[in-house]
């Protein structure tokens, strides 16, 4: 778990003033497999970190679960940057501006060929599944926490760094004053990580899933 | 007789559970008894930490429940402590870390 993590819990525990909010509940997925059986799993749990002045101004934004590794590495790349500059309105955008230009060139974050197809496959996919068939895609595609027995176990599939960085980019170097994390919030996740905000506990009848292939989707 | 209050007083002792005991008892007596954690604050922790390697369970997820209450993170104790608003932690001087996520971050299945 990232912040469990020593390094990033000794740099933030330094630095910065750690606060979480919730932006909607979360969707858990319940199958009855009868006997008394149930498998339980929560899904599309997407979070977003936002790196803010001591104002409460977002400055950078990282979407998105990531390994500790690269969680860390942006909570650093966001405070040198407001040690050197105090994360004036100006100089976020000029930053994110130079980022861009940067990308651009690089054609980092760019979806790819194979990437689109994959998604256009996998929207075509939630188009035409019953809920507990959707559920279960959402389930092996993202983040699984399945019940097995007393303790959690939680699998997290990280992905699509840089597209979420260039998308940051794209949308911070048009800004005109900067705001506040819960201004943001649609924008990240609807947009960005194009997860709806709602949640709650569902129920499915394993009798309506269609087969899947957990390999190809 | 003069020494029967003293041993109605030693006797009262013995027969009180720990705190760490209640976590493992019924419902109601193990959410009083993450109240009371919660309440102490961060000087918990240590005994916590101790419970959530408990042989029970039970015990385990209460004693990290209760870690959440004061930590803000689900059963972690890594010396950070999470506000839960950013009006409580803005305009102190430092920048600030705003993590959004789905359910809640001090409960289990956030």
């Amino acid at each position: 778990m990232t912040f469990s993590d020593k390094r990033v819990v000794d740099l933030v525990k330094d630095r910065m003033i750690p606060v979480w909010e919730s932006v909607a509940p979360v969707s858990i997925a319940v199958f009855d497999l009868g006997d008394g059986r149930k498998v339980k799993g929560t899904m599309g749990g997407e979070i977003a970190l936002y790196f803010c002045r001591p104002d409460g101004k977002v400055f950078d934004i990282l979407p998105a679960l990531h390994s500790p590794h690269v969680t860390y590495w942006a909570i650093k790349n966001a405070l040198d940057f407001y040690d050197k500059t105090g994360a004036t309105d100006p100089e976020t955008v000029a930053y994110h501006s130079a980022r861009l230009e940067e990308v651009k060139k690089s054609g980092a974050g760019e979806v790819s060929p194979a990437a689109e197809r994959s998604l256009s496959k996998r929207k075509a996919k939630y188009a035409s599944s019953d809920g507990g068939t959707r559920a279960l895609v959402e389930m092996t595609t993202s983040k699984t926490g399945i019940m097995t027995g007393p303790e959690p176990v939680t699998v997290v599939e990280p992905g699509g760094l840089e597209m979420h960085k260039r998308a940051i980019h794209v949308v911070m170097s048009g800004t005109f004053s900067l705001l506040a994390p819960q201004q943001w919030k649609d924008y990240v996740f609807g947009r960005i990580l194009q997860e709806e905000l709602k949640g709650g506990e569902f129920e499915y009848d394993v009798d309506t899933l269609a087969p899947i292939s957990i390999i190809e989707d | 007789m003069r020494f029967a209050p003293f041993l109605l007083i030693a006797l009262a002792g013995c027969s009180r559970s720990t705190a760490i005991d209640r976590l493992g008892a019924d419902e109601a007596t193990a959410r009083e008894a993450i109240a009371e954690f919660a309440n102490r604050g961060e000087a918990a922790l240590p005994e916590l930490r101790v419970a959530a390697a408990h042989e029970d369970p039970l015990v385990r997820r209460r004693a990290k429940t209760a870690m959440g209450r004061i930590t803000g993170q689900w059963g972690c104790d890594r010396g950070l402590v999470w506000k839960r608003s950013l009006e409580e932690a803005t305009g102190k001087g430092k920048p600030i870390l705003v993590l959004q996520l789905f359910g809640k971050f001090d409960e289990e299945f956030c």
